[in-house]
């Protein structure tokens, strides 16, 4: 793992870099080692929510992520029992959740949302059992909140991998993902697996999760995995820009939430889901085709002229 | 016309007809949509697949698609299984357009381009790259099936910018793109106004000179008659297949194939 931290090292080393280059107000804050680690952490997050959340809207997937990121819980919590590391608990749990939910989907007459709905409240029942046995509270709101100042360099590692590992998938699988979203029985008929593409998406998406958890944690995790989405949805009309653009909304959330954290001493997971927020409202308010003022303003010249 | 009627002669001889199925029964829930239902198309044939609504033709395509498998029965798609035909790019399928979402952000290029996939899938490394990097046979395959269907003009609008009739036609590009051997297409005069109904028969016409096999399913019957070489009379099972003026005239297939209201639209369309 030698490399592994050595990519940090230099990761870190370049972003000081460019942090330098910031007014002294804005570049005080990341003296500090934990928000170096804070800043490169919040930015992975940003960057892979981002380009994910993409899929998320345009597939009409936002209850399942939810689901996804609640049915975590129990994933954390029993690795915590056993002592493994909790990102394979939650990955786990998580998996087995959205098979669950398939199962119920294709072998009984109930509809996804009903099946989602089930599952991950059990799910998550289940972790809020389990650690109330287990854990103190703290731990519990650690899970469910996140604290991205807290972000030691073994999360940082693991963040980054998963961030990693879904920018890949996403940039060569490219292809496949826009015909499969767009229309999935011509990407069947253009023999592609649906079934390996649709599940490959949901791991995508519960890495993602796990990555983020002490990021903005479990219940808020999936507002950074639609809200910069549904922002780009509104401002382009292209799948590459839309993607391009979400990225660009979720590093901005992700890094002006830090600083609010930071500096008014908020819930961080909160703070970058109301920048996130924020972005949106604006997008739909101003957005040069879809947004609602250009859209008044051309009705308003439509009728003064007609 | 005639040398179209030899290549089809000629498949009928090699022994890989386009479509070729037996005593296939298919259908959801324990009841057969389609029951043994027997169909020989030579390739080389526009052929129109004509029946009621509820017939199972939606069924049927799936069939030929692979996407479901037959209860009982064999189907071949030029002497391949079903699936192996699909997962070979073989098989091109223009859905209706209603059922997709035309708020997705793509435009009209992006479309057509996604129709390649199975052709980089052949071509190694290409299938990883972004587009601008890919070889100039996908970018011709491109611009040739947007100009056949007369889309060059409009090819960077977004797709929710079409009328129906051209949403149709962007469809139809995207399925020539593929450059697959067999073609479905599922109601594609549905909506269409009548310059792109001429220009939709133009370009199925010119698959055909080029030895390709287009199946349409159709309502329009007096269409199918005018321009496709086979007329198959579908009604859980095939009916009747043969010339159009042939199949017409069999008043007792027709009859059979028809639940009344279909019968007598029939009639109408004489």
């Amino acid at each position: 793992m030698a490399w592994a931290e050595a990519v940090i090292d230099v990761l870190l080393a370049g972003l000081m870099a460019v942090v330098g280059l910031l007014p002294e107000p804005l570049a005080e804050p990341f003296g500090y080692q934990f928000m170096q680690r804070a800043l490169l952490t919040a930015i992975a997050v940003g960057l892979v929510c981002g380009v994910l959340s993409c899929f998320v809207v345009l597939k009409r997937w936002a209850l399942l992520g939810d689901a996804i990121s609640h049915a975590v819980l129990p994933g954390v919590a029993i690795a915590y029992l056993i002592g493994w590391p909790f990102f394979i608990g939650a990955f786990l749990a998580g998996a087995l959740t959205s098979l669950g939910i398939g199962f119920i989907e294709r072998t009984t007459r109930l509809k996804s949302d009903t099946a989602i709905g089930i599952m991950f409240t059990a799910a998550f029942a289940l972790g809020v059992v389990i650690i109330s046995q287990v854990a103190t509270s703290t731990h519990l709101m650690h899970v469910l909140f996140g604290n991205v100042l807290g972000v030691d360099r073994s999360a940082l590692l693991l963040t980054l991998s998963a961030g990693v590992i879904a920018l890949l998938a996403v940039a060569l699988g490219y292809k496949a993902l826009f015909a499969y979203t767009f229309d999935e029985i011509h990407a069947r008929a253009l023999g592609m697996n649906t079934a390996v593409i649709h599940y490959g998406l949901i791991l995508l998406l519960t890495l993602t999760i796990v990555a983020s958890l002490e990021t903005v944690g479990i219940i808020l995790v999936v507002a950074m995995l639609i809200t910069p989405g549904a922002t780009a949805y509104l401002l382009t009309d292209r799948l590459t820009r839309m993607i391009v653009l979400a990225a660009a909304c979720g590093v901005i959330a992700a890094v002006v939430g830090l600083y609010l954290a930071y500096y008014f001493d908020v819930a961080s997971g909160g703070a970058m889901v109301l920048v996130s927020a924020s972005l949106f409202l604006l997008a739909l308010l101003l957005a040069p085709r879809h947004g609602l003022l250009p859209r008044w303003v051309r009705r308003w010249r439509a009728l003064a002229a007609g | 016309m005639d040398s179209n009627r030899a290549i089809g002669a000629a498949g009928r001889s090699g022994g890989a007809a386009a479509i070729e199925a037996e005593g296939l029964c298919a259908g959801y829930h324990g009841v057969d949509v389609v029951a043994d239902a027997c169909l020989r198309i030579p390739s080389g044939e526009l052929v129109a697949l004509v029946g009621p609504n509820g017939a199972g033709k939606s069924t049927l395509l799936k069939l030929i698609m692979g996407l479901i498998r037959p209860r009982r029965g064999k189907i071949r798609i030029g002497g391949l299984a079903p699936t192996a035909a699909r997962g070979a790019g073989n098989v091109a399928y223009m859905p209706q357009h209603e059922t997709l979402d035309w708020d997705f952000p793509a435009s009209v290029r992006d479309l057509v381009f996604s129709a390649r996939y199975p052709r980089l899938r052949r071509s190694g490394v290409q299938r990883w790259l972004p587009r601008r990097l890919l070889g100039r046979e996908h970018h011709q395959a491109v611009a040739e099936a947007l100009s056949a269907t007369a889309m060059e003009e409009l090819a960077d609008r977004h797709i929710s910018e079409l009328s129906g009739g051209q949403k149709k036609r962007v469809l139809l590009a995207r399925a020539l793109a593929q450059q697959a051997q067999l073609l479905l297409l599922d109601e594609p005069l549905v909506g269409v106004d009548r310059s792109s109904e001429a220009l939709i028969f133009e370009v199925l016409r010119d698959l055909r000179a080029a030895g390709r096999t287009v199946v349409l399913v159709t309502h329009d019957i007096a269409g199918a008659r005018r321009h496709a070489d086979r007329l198959v009379l579908f009604n859980r099972s095939v009916i009747a297949s043969g010339p159009p003026e042939e199949v017409m005239a069999d008043e007792r297939a027709l009859l059979r194939a028809a639940d009344p209201l279909f019968a007598r639209g029939l009639q109408g369309a004489d």
